[in-house]
C-alpha cells in the first residue's frame, strides 16, 4: 500500500545553515558518538532535573475542511503534517474539523486528501510553542490543486494572529539576522531580536523591564535557572539552537514561577536528510579561536534522530588595550583568558504505531573557565585568592586600623588566617601560572517521553537532572557580606554558587469537542542551592576587633602564643577557621498544577483560560552550631520560619483572548497573575565555618551570665539578650560571625506576586511585512527587598529581607518583520519602551538581581525609576542575499542611554524626622543625607554624594549648606538623567560557494559602543565650588586596585578628570571564519 | 526587492546614521559645570595677637568665598586649596612635628621653613611636611584643616587648636591656655545633626613674632583645568598689641546658669567669651559642650540656666548628689578673645550669602587679644585663673 502521507520534500536549506549530502563515514561516526555519548552521559549525570514551564517545543494545529463550492464540511478527510522533525496525521470529523495536538514546533507541509477532491498542499505552516495554530477553513475543490488560505508565514514573523499569549520565536533565518552568522553563541544577541527584551546594566536579559532574576530561563522547556541567585544557567550562551522562544508576561496556565517572562532555548533535532557544518574561526583584536561543528541526522522512517553540536572557544577578551594582557597595565582582576567547551546532544527515538511515541535524551555539558593574571605573573609574588600572600601586594590587612592589638598580632596573621581551598600552606611561594578565577561547569540531562495517543490526545512527560556552579575565587571580597563597607578594602574571597535541580513535568493535552483543547500540567522539582563561600578575613577582623576593644568572647589574642588556645594546643594552635556561607544541605521543593482551556468558539475568536497553583517548600539542613534548636539553623524567631513563609503557595488565574478581525488584522488581550518563589539568596544565607573541627572540644569563653551564642533574634531563647551559653569554642566563633556578617537570616519573607496585563494589535501588510504592537503593564508586589541593618561590629552593614518592595512597569513592545526571501533583504526591527518604577533606589550594585534598599526608602514608600534598564531600546537586523552567494548582515543595537546620575534627594539613612520617622532629605555627604547603600554607583557613603557641604558651616541634614555639587546633570531622584545614547553596529559579510562559506564579522563596527556600560562615579573626582572637577581629580596616584578601586585600567585613568568614570570603549572586534557544509 | 523592503532598508540605514551621530564618541562624560575660579573673593588681613600678656603673636584673618552670582555666594570658594603665607616675620627655629597630613601647624614650622619668612602648604599628592600640609586650606572663614579628600569628606572638621605653632607644654602637659575655637550657643546656634557639633570660629593665631610690613597670602587651587593661584595682600603698620585681656569672672547661681563679668581691653570692639562644660558629670549630658557669648561692651553677661533646651551647667543640687567619681561635680573653663575687627559678623552663619564681609579693623589690621583660661566648678565660687606659661620657655 502506498504511503498516503507525502514524504517531506523540503530541501535541507529550509532548516540548515549550510547544506550538503552527508558524508557517510562521518555520519556513522556521529551516530556512534551520539549514542555512546547519550548512554554514557545518561549514566554519569544522574543528578539533575527541572520543573515548571510552558515548554515551548510543543504546539497544536486545527482547521476545518469544507467543500469550496457548497461550504459543506467534508468528513473523513485525511490531514497530514510533515516536517523534518516529525510527521502527524488525522482525519476530519463529521463537521469537517480536525486537530492535532502535541506537535513538535516546526514548519510543516500540511496536506489534505478528501475522497473525490483534488489533494491540497499547504506549505509553510508554522506550529508555535504552546499555541494552537488554526488553519481556518480549508476549501477542497474537485478542480483546484492548492488552496491559498494558509498561514504561510515564518515562525519568526511577529504576525501570529491566532496567538493568545504574547510569545515570540526566533528561529531559522531570524537567528542569522540577529547574530550575523552560524555558530554564534551569544544568547543576548539572540534574545534582543524580540520586542520587550532588553539588556540590564549588568548585560543580562530583562523582559519588560523586570529584574534579570525575574526571567524564567529554560532549556528545551525545562527550568534552567541557577538555584541560588536565579541566574541564567546557560551563562548567556547557546549551542545547537533551533528556536528561541520568549514568552512575555505570565504566559498561559501551564507556566509557573514567572515574573517578567520566559526565555526558552530549544535545541535542534536530527532530520532526514542530515545537515551540519564544520566551523573554524579566528579573530581579534586580541586573540580569539573557535572550532564548532554540528550534525543532525535521522533515519528515513524517522524512528531514530540525533543532533550533536560542539563549540569550543579560546578567547583573550579586550580589557583596555588590544594585544595586551590585563595584568600588564594593572587591571589585574579582569578576565584575561577565557575558554569554553560546549557540547550538546539531542537524541530522539520514536516508536509505536505511526511513530506516535517518542523518547528524547537531551544532554548538555558546558565547561566555561575564566582566568586572571595570564601573562601577568612576571614579577608578581602573590595569588589574589591567597589571603596572606595577597598582603604582599598591598591588600589591607584586616588588622589595620583596629587600634590596640596584642603584641605580635600582625606578625602572626599569615600563620593564623584561614586558608582557602587549594591555597598552599607555605608562604611566600612562587606564582607559577595564570589563575583560574571563575569556574562554571554545567551538566544537563533531560529525558522526555511523548505519546500522541491519537490526534486529539497528547501526553508529554519530562524528567530533568542538571547542575551548574558559577563563580570562583577573586579579589573582590565576599559578595553580600559587605566587608568593603567597613572601609577595609577588598579581601580575597571565594564564591561559587549554583547547585542541581532535579524534577519532572507532565502535560496531558486533550481536545474536547471541536472547540476546547484542555491541558493539565503538573510539575515537581527539587533544588539543592549551593553557595560555597570562604571569607577568612571576616573572622580575623571580628576577632581582632574584639581584641582591640577588649570585648568579651573569642578574640584574636586567643590564637596568639600564650593566648587562651595555647592551653589546649600548645604552640600548635590551628589556623582561624574560615568564615563563610554554606547551605548545610538545604533543599527546596517546588511543585505546581495548572489547567488550561483553549476555547475557540469560532475560527476567529479564541480564549485561553486557566488556573494554576504553585507551591514551594523550603527545607533547611541542621546547623551543627545551633545546639539550642538545630532545626532553626539561623536561630530566628520561630514565627518567621512558620509554614506561611517556608511553605508558600499561590493561586494564579490566567486569561487571554485573541480575535482575528480580518485576515491581516488581529488583536489580543491577556491577564495573568504569577508568582516567583524566593531563591536561596532571597530566602536566607546560613553562615558556616570551615575547618572548625579542632575547636569543637575546646571550652567556650563566654559565661552563663554573659552568653554569646545565638542570633539574639529568637525570642524563645530565655534571657534579655536571647543568647545562650556556647557549648564549645567553635560555636562561639560561628555565632560571632553570624551575628555580624551573615545576612539575611531565614524566614519572614513571602514570594513576589505579579499581575500582568497586555494588549496586542497585529497587522500583516500585503507583502508579508508583519507588525505587532503590545502595550503592557506589570505590577509586582511582595518584591523581596533587602534593607540594611547597621550598628553591627565597626559599622558593618548587613541586610535583611522583607516584602515591602513593589514594581510598576508600563511599556510598549513594537516588532516589525519581513518574510524571508531567498534573495534580497529580509529582516526585523524590535523596539521596547519601558518605564520601570520600583522601591529600589536606582544605581546600586546588583540592582537588577539583588536590590538593596535603605531602611528609609522602604519605610517612606519611595518609588524610583529603575536604574538598570534603558527606557528605550531598538534592535534592527537583517540580511541581504545576492544571487551569486554573497550575504550581508548589518545589525544595529540602540539604546537611549541608561540612568546614571546621583540624585539630589535621598531617604534619610536614620530616623531623624518627626517622632523618629524617616524622611526624604537633600543628598549630602554627611549625616543622614549620606547614602547608606553600599555599592551605590560602585561607591558608598560620602564618595557617592552629589552635594557637598561647606566645612566652614555644614548646615543641617534638612537644610545643608551646599558649597558645591558634582557639577553634572542631576534630578531630584538618582537615575533621573540618562547617559548618552548608545549604538552598536555589527556587520557580517560572507560568501558561500557550494559547501564552502567564508566570512568576516565585525562587532562594534564604529568602536563607539559601550554596550550598556553605565558610567560609575569617579572615585578620584573631587568637587569644587560650582561643580568644577576638583583639585585632586586626575592627580592622585592612588589608583592601585589594592586600595579598593579594582578593575580600572590605565586608560580609564585618563577620564578621572570627570565626575564619572567610564571604562574605555570596547574596540571593533573582527572574526574571520570558514564553514564547511556537511 | 519590494518597495516596502526598500523603504525598510532605507529607514534602517537612515536610523543607523542618525543614531550613530547621536551616540557620539562616547569617551567624554557629561560636561561638568565649570567654576570661575578668578572670580572667587579672597580677603586677607593680619595683625598682632596678645597671648595672655606674655607673648605677641601674629594674627591672620582670611576668607575665601564664592562671589555674587556664583553657585552659593558667600560659601567657601573651593574644597581644596594650598595656602602660602609670606611676610617680614621670621619663623621660629624649632620645628614642629608633622601629623598624618604632613602638617606641622600645631607645634611649629616645618623643618624646611625654619628661620624663613614663609609658611606654606603641601600639594595634594606631595608628602613634604609644611605648616599647612595637605589638609590646610583657606575656606570661607579662616585657614582650617578642612581640605576635602578622596573619600568625599574633609580631612578634618575640627578647627585648629589655638594658638598655632604652640610650643608651650608637652604632649603630656599641654599648654593650658590652648583652646579649640568652637563657636557654641548662644552666639553660634548649634545645628541639629550637622556635620560638626559646633561652628568653627575660623581663628588663626600664630605664635610667631609679627614684623611690620607687607604680607602676602597665595592660595593655590590645583584644579584639573590647571592650577590657579589667588593672591591677597595685607600689612602690619603697628606692632602695638591690644591690651591684655583679663580672664572673665564667672558667677554661678547654682541653678545651671549665672553671669560672666567681662572687661574689654581698650581697642577691643567685640569679644568671644568661650565657656566649656568640662564635665565629667553628665547631669546635663553636655560634658565637653562649648558655649560662646559675644560681648561688645564691658559688663555682666548673663548665662541662662538652660541653653538650647538643656541645663547649661550642672546645678548645685545635681553636683551635690553626684554618686561616684565618674559623675563628679561639673566643671567649666572660661576664656576670652577680643577683636578690633568685626569677626563675629564675618563668621557663619551671620555672613551666609556675603562674599566679602569686612575682616579688618579701623587701623587696617586684624588684632586680637586672648585671655588666660579660668577653670572652676559649676557650683558657686567663681573660676580659678590658670597659671600662664611663657612662649619662650623652649
Amino acid at each position: 500500500m502506498a504511503n498516503p502521507y507525502p514524504e517531506p520534500t523540503l530541501s535541507c536549506e529550509a532548516f540548515m545553515m549550510i547544506t550538503h549530502p552527508p558524508c557517510a563515514s562521518f555520519l556513522r561516526f556521529v551516530r556512534y558518538l551520539s549514542v555512546t555519548a547519550v548512554l554514557l552521559f545518561g549514566l554519569l549525570s544522574a543528578r539533575t532535573l527541572p520543573a515548571l514551564a510552558a515548554g515551548g517545543q510543543i504546539g497544536s494545529l486545527s482547521g476545518t475542511v469544507v467543500d469550496a463550492s457548497t461550504r459543506a464540511p467534508l468528513a473523513n478527510a485525511t490531514v497530514a503534517a510533515v516536517a523534518p522533525t516529525g510527521n502527524y496525521h488525522t482525519k476530519t470529523d463529521g463537521a469537517g474539523h480536525f486537530s492535532i495536538v502535541g506537535m513538535i514546533v516546526d514548519t510543516y507541509v500540511v496536506s489534505v486528501q478528501a475522497e473525490g477532491y483534488d489533494p491540497i498542499t499547504l506549505p509553510g505552516v508554522t506550529v508555535q510553542g504552546d499555541q494552537t495554530v488554526s488553519l481556518g477553513s480549508i476549501n477542497a475543490s474537485k478542480h483546484l490543486q492548492t488552496i491559498g488560505r494558509v498561514s504561510a508565514r515564518s515562525a519568526s514573523s511577529v504576525f501570529q494572529p491566532s496567538q493568545t499569549v504574547d510569545t515570540y520565536a526566533v528561529t531559522g533565518n531570524r537567528i542569522l539576522q540577529t547574530t550575523g552568522k552560524a555558530a554564534s553563541t551569544s544568547e543576548n544577541n539572540l534574545a534582543l531580536a524580540v520586542p520587550g527584551v532588553s539588556l540590564s546594566s549588568s548585560n543580562s536579559l530583562t523582559i519588560r523591564g523586570g529584574l534579570r532574576t525575574e526571567v524564567g530561563y529554560q532549556l528545551d522547556g525545562v527550568n534552567f535557572t541557577e538555584p541560588f541567585f536565579s541566574n541564567n544557567a546557560s551563562n548567556s550562551r547557546f549551542n545547537g539552537l533551533g528556536t528561541l522562544q520568549v514568552v512575555e508576561g505570565a504566559g498561559d496556565a501551564t507556566q509557573g514561577n514567572v515574573g517578567g517572562g520566559v526565555v526558552n532555548l530549544i535545541p535542534k533535532r536530527g532530520t532526514n536528510p542530515g545537515f551540519g557544518y564544520l566551523d573554524f574561526e579566528t579573530g581579534g583584536p586580541n586573540y580569539f579561536h573557535q572550532f564548532a561543528f554540528e550534525y543532525g541526522i535521522a533515519t528515513p522512517n524517522g524512528r531514530f534522530s540525533d543532533y550533536i553540536a560542539y563549540n569550543g572557544q579560546r578567547d583573550v577578551p579586550y580589557t583596555g588595550y588590544p594585544m595586551a594582557n590585563a595584568a600588564a597595565y594593572d587591571n589585574y582582576y579582569s578576565t584575561s583568558y577565557q575558554k569554553n567547551d560546549d557540547f550538546l546532544n539531542n537524541f530522539v527515538y520514536k516508536f509505536g504505531k505511526n511513530n506516535a511515541q517518542s523518547f528524547q535524551v537531551l544532554y548538555l555539558a558546558r565547561d566555561l573557565q575564566d582566568y586572571g593574571l595570564l601573562g601577568g605573573t612576571t614579577g608578581a609574588n602573590f595569588y589574589p585568592n591567597d589571603p596572606f600572600n595577597s598582603l604582599v601586594a598591598g591588600f589591607i590587612s584586616p588588622l589595620e586600623g583596629l587600634g590596640a592589638l596584642p603584641a605580635g598580632s600582625t606578625a602572626a596573621y599569615p600563620h593564623l588566617v584561614g586558608l582557602n581551598p587549594g591555597t598552599p600552606h607555605t608562604s611566600p611561594y612562587a606564582v607559577h601560572d595564570a589563575e583560574l578565577t571563575s569556574y562554571n561547569p554545567t551538566n544537563y540531562l533531560k529525558l522526555e517521553y511523548d505519546n500522541n495517543f491519537n490526534a486529539t490526545t497528547f501526553l508529554q512527560a519530562r524528567f530533568y537532572n542538571w547542575q551548574t556552579m558559577q563563580g570562583g575565587c577573586n579579589n573582590q571580597g565576599s559578595t553580600g557580606q559587605n566587608v568593603n563597607s567597613l572601609g577595609l578594602g577588598s579581601y580575597p574571597a571565594c564564591n561559587a554558587t549554583g547547585g542541581p535541580r532535579v524534577g519532572g513535568t507532565v502535560d496531558l493535552t486533550k481536545q474536547i469537542g471541536t472547540k476546547n483543547t484542555v491541558t493539565l500540567e503538573g510539575n515537581y522539582e527539587t533544588a539543592h542551592p549551593r553557595w560555597e563561600n570562604y571569607d577568612p578575613n571576616a573572622m580575623v577582623f571580628l576577632l581582632a576587633l574584639n581584641s582591640a576593644n577588649g570585648a568579651p568572647g573569642a578574640t584574636y589574642g586567643d590564637f596568639l602564643p600564650g593566648g587562651y588556645l595555647s592551653k589546649f594546643f600548645g604552640s600548635n594552635i590551628p589556623r582561624i577557621p574560615n568564615s563563610g556561607i554554606n547551605y548545610n544541605g538545604a533543599w527546596f521543593q517546588q511543585y505546581g498544577v495548572g489547567i488550561r482551556d483553549q476555547f475557540a468558539p469560532t475560527d476567529k475568536l479564541k480564549f485561553d483560560l486557566g488556573l494554576r497553583e504553585d507551591f514551594q517548600k523550603q527545607n533547611y539542613g541542621l546547623n551543627p552550631f545551633n545546639t539550642f534548636d538545630p532545626s532553626n539553623p539561623s536561630d530566628v524567631n520561630p514565627p518567621e520560619i512558620s509554614a506561611t513563609y517556608l511553605n508558600p503557595h499561590e493561586l494564579q488565574p490566567r486569561a487571554a483572548v485573541s480575535y482575528e478581525m480580518t485576515r491581516d488584522d488581529s488583536f489580543r488581550f491577556g491577564y495573568g497573575r504569577s508568582v516567583i518563589f524566593l531563591n536561596a539568596q532571597t530566602s536566607g544565607t546560613p553562615a558556616f565555618l570551615y575547618n572548625y573541627q579542632p575547636f569543637m572540644n575546646i571550652p567556650a569563653t563566654d559565661t552563663i551570665a554573659n552568653p554569646l551564642c545565638g542570633s539574639g533574634k529568637n525570642l524563645t531563647v530565655p534571657g534579655p539578650s536571647h543568647l545562650w551559653k556556647c557549648q564549645n569554642y567553635a560555636q562561639q566563633l560561628y555565632w560571632l560571625y553570624d551575628q555580624n556578617f551573615d545576612a539575611p537570616d531565614l524566614g519572614g519573607a513571602l514570594p513576589a506576586v505579579y499581575n500582568n496585563y497586555d494588549f496586542t494589535y497585529q497587522h500583516q501588510f500585503k507583502n508579508g511585512l508583519g507588525l505587532r504592537l503590545t502595550p503592557f503593564y506589570r505590577f509586582g508586589t511582595n518584591i523581596p527587598s533587602f534593607a540594611l541593618v547597621t550598628g553591627l561590629a565597626a559599622g558593618a552593614a548587613v541586610f535583611t529581607a522583607n516584602n515591602k518592595g513593589i514594581s510598576r512597569t508600563t511599556g510598549v513592545e513594537f516588532g516589525l518583520t519581513t518574510p524571508d526571501h531567498p534573495v534580497g533583504f529580509s529582516g526585523f526591527l524590535s523596539a521596547t519602551y519601558q518605564n520601570v518604577l520600583g522601591s529600589t533606589p536606582p544605581l546600586i550594585g546588583g540592582e537588577d538581581s539583588l536590590p538593596i534598599n535603605g531602611s528609609g526608602s522602604l519605610n517612606i514608600g519611595d518609588v524610583y525609576r529603575a536604574g538598570y534598564v534603558s527606557p528605550f531600546s531598538v534592535r534592527v537586523g537583517g540580511e541581504y542575499k545576492t544571487r551569486n552567494g554573497f550575504r550581508f548582515v548589518p545589525v544595529l543595537q540602540y539604546d537611549r542611554g541608561y540612568p546614571f546620575n546621583v540624585g539630589d534627594t535621598i531617604a534619610s539613612s536614620a530616623a531623624i524626622g518627626p517622632n523618629g520617622t524617616f524622611v526624604n532629605i537633600p543628598q549630602v555627604n554627611f549625616g543622614a543625607g549620606t547614602t547608606g547603600v553600599p555599592g551605590y554607583q560602585a561607591n558608598g557613603g560620602s564618595n557617592s554624594s552629589t552635594n557637598y557641604f561647606d566645612p566652614a558651616y555644614s548646615g543641617s541634614p534638612f537644610h545643608p549648606n551646599i558649597e558645591g555639587t558634582r557639577g553634572t546633570a542631576s534630578t531630584p531622584s538618582s537615575g533621573g538623567a540618562l547617559w548618552k545614547a548608545n549604538l552598536e553596529a555589527d556587520l557580517t559579510v560572507e560568501f558561500k560557494h557550494q559547501r564552502n562559506t567564508v566570512g568576516v564579522q565585525f562587532t562594534n563596527l564604529f568602536g563607539n559602543s559601550y554596550n550598556g556600560v553605565i558610567p560609575t562615579l569617579n572615585p578620584y573626582y573631587q568637587p569644587v565650588a560650582n561643580g568644577l572637577s576638583g583639585p585632586q581629580t586626575g592627580v592622585n596616584p592612588f589608583y592601585n586596585p589594592s586600595r579598593g578601586f579594582a578593575n580600572i585600567p590605565k586608560d580609564a585613568y585618563a577620564y578621572t578628570n570627570g565626575a564619572y568614570l567610564l571604562l574605555p570603549n570596547k574596540p571593533m572586534t573582527f572574526t574571520l571564519y570558514y564553514q564547511l557544509g556537511l | 526587492m519590494s518597495t516596502i523592503h526598500k523603504q525598510l532598508l532605507a529607514a534602517g540605514l537612515l536610523a543607523s546614521l542618525g543614531l550613530t551621530a547621536c551616540s557620539g564618541s562616547g569617551t567624554s562624560p557629561v560636561n561638568t559645570t565649570q567654576a570661575n575660579l578668578p572670580s572667587n573673593v579672597l580677603q586677607f588681613a593680619v595683625g598682632t595677637a596678645n597671648l595672655q600678656g606674655t607673648f605677641t603673636g601674629l594674627n591672620v584673618a582670611a576668607t575665601y568665598r564664592q562671589p555674587t552670582g556664583a553657585f552659593h555666594p558667600g560659601d567657601s570658594a573651593v574644597f581644596v586649596s594650598t595656602p602660602s603665607l609670606s611676610g617680614p616675620f621670621t619663623m621660629p627655629t624649632t620645628a614642629g612635628s608633622p601629623d598624618g597630613f604632613f602638617s606641622t601647624i600645631a607645634t611649629g614650622p616645618a623643618p624646611l621653613e625654619l628661620g624663613s619668612h614663609t609658611m606654606g602648604g603641601t600639594t595634594q599628592n606631595g608628602q613634604t611636611p609644611t605648616t599647612f600640609g595637605t589638609s590646610g586650606g583657606v575656606i570661607g572663614l579662616g585657614i582650617e584643616p578642612f581640605n576635602y579628600n578622596l573619600n568625599g569628606l574633609p580631612d578634618g572638621t575640627t578647627p585648629y587648636t589655638q594658638p598655632l605653632y604652640d610650643q608651650v607644654g608637652t604632649s603630656s602637659a599641654p599648654d593650658p591656655n590652648a583652646f579649640v575655637p568652637w563657636g557654641g550657643p548662644p552666639a553660634f546656634a548649634t545645628v541639629p545633626s550637622g556635620a560638626t557639633p559646633f561652628v568653627s570660629e575660623g581663628l588663626d593665631i600664630f605664635a610667631v613674632k609679627p614684623a611690620p610690613g607687607a604680607y602676602t597670602l597665595n592660595v593655590n587651587v590645583p584644579a584639573n583645568t590647571g592650577a590657579f593661584t589667588k593672591t591677597a595682600n595685607a600689612a602690619i603698620a603697628s606692632l602695638t598689641p591690644l591690651p591684655t585681656f583679663a580672664t572673665p569672672t564667672v558667677t554661678l547661681d547654682g541653678t545651671g546658669g549665672g553671669s560672666i563679668n567681662v572687661t574689654l581691653p581698650a581697642g577691643v570692639t567685640e569679644a568671644f567669651v568661650q565657656m566649656q562644660d568640662l564635665g565629667p558629670g553628665s547631669c546635663n549630658g553636655r560634658a565637653g559642650f562649648y558655649y560662646t557669648f559675644e560681648v561688645t561692651a564691658s559688663g555682666v553677661t548673663p548665662v541662662p540656666d538652660t541653653i538650647e533646651g538643656a541645663t547649661t551647667l550642672c546645678t548645685a543640687a545635681q553636683n551635690a548628689s553626684a554618686p561616684s567619681p565618674s559623675s563628679a561635680p561639673d566643671g567649666y573653663s572660661v576664656q576670652a578673645v577680643g577683636f578690633d575687627y568685626p569677626w563675629f559678623e564675618a563668621s557663619y552663619p551671620n555672613s551666609l550669602g556675603n562674599p566679602s564681609p569686612p575682616i579688618a579693623g579701623a587701623n587696617g589690621q586684624a588684632d586680637v587679644t586672648v585671655s588666660a583660661v579660668g577653670i572652676g566648678p559649676s557650683t558657686p565660687g567663681g573660676a580659678k585663673v590658670h597659671h600662664v606659661f611663657s612662649y619662650h620657655r623652649r
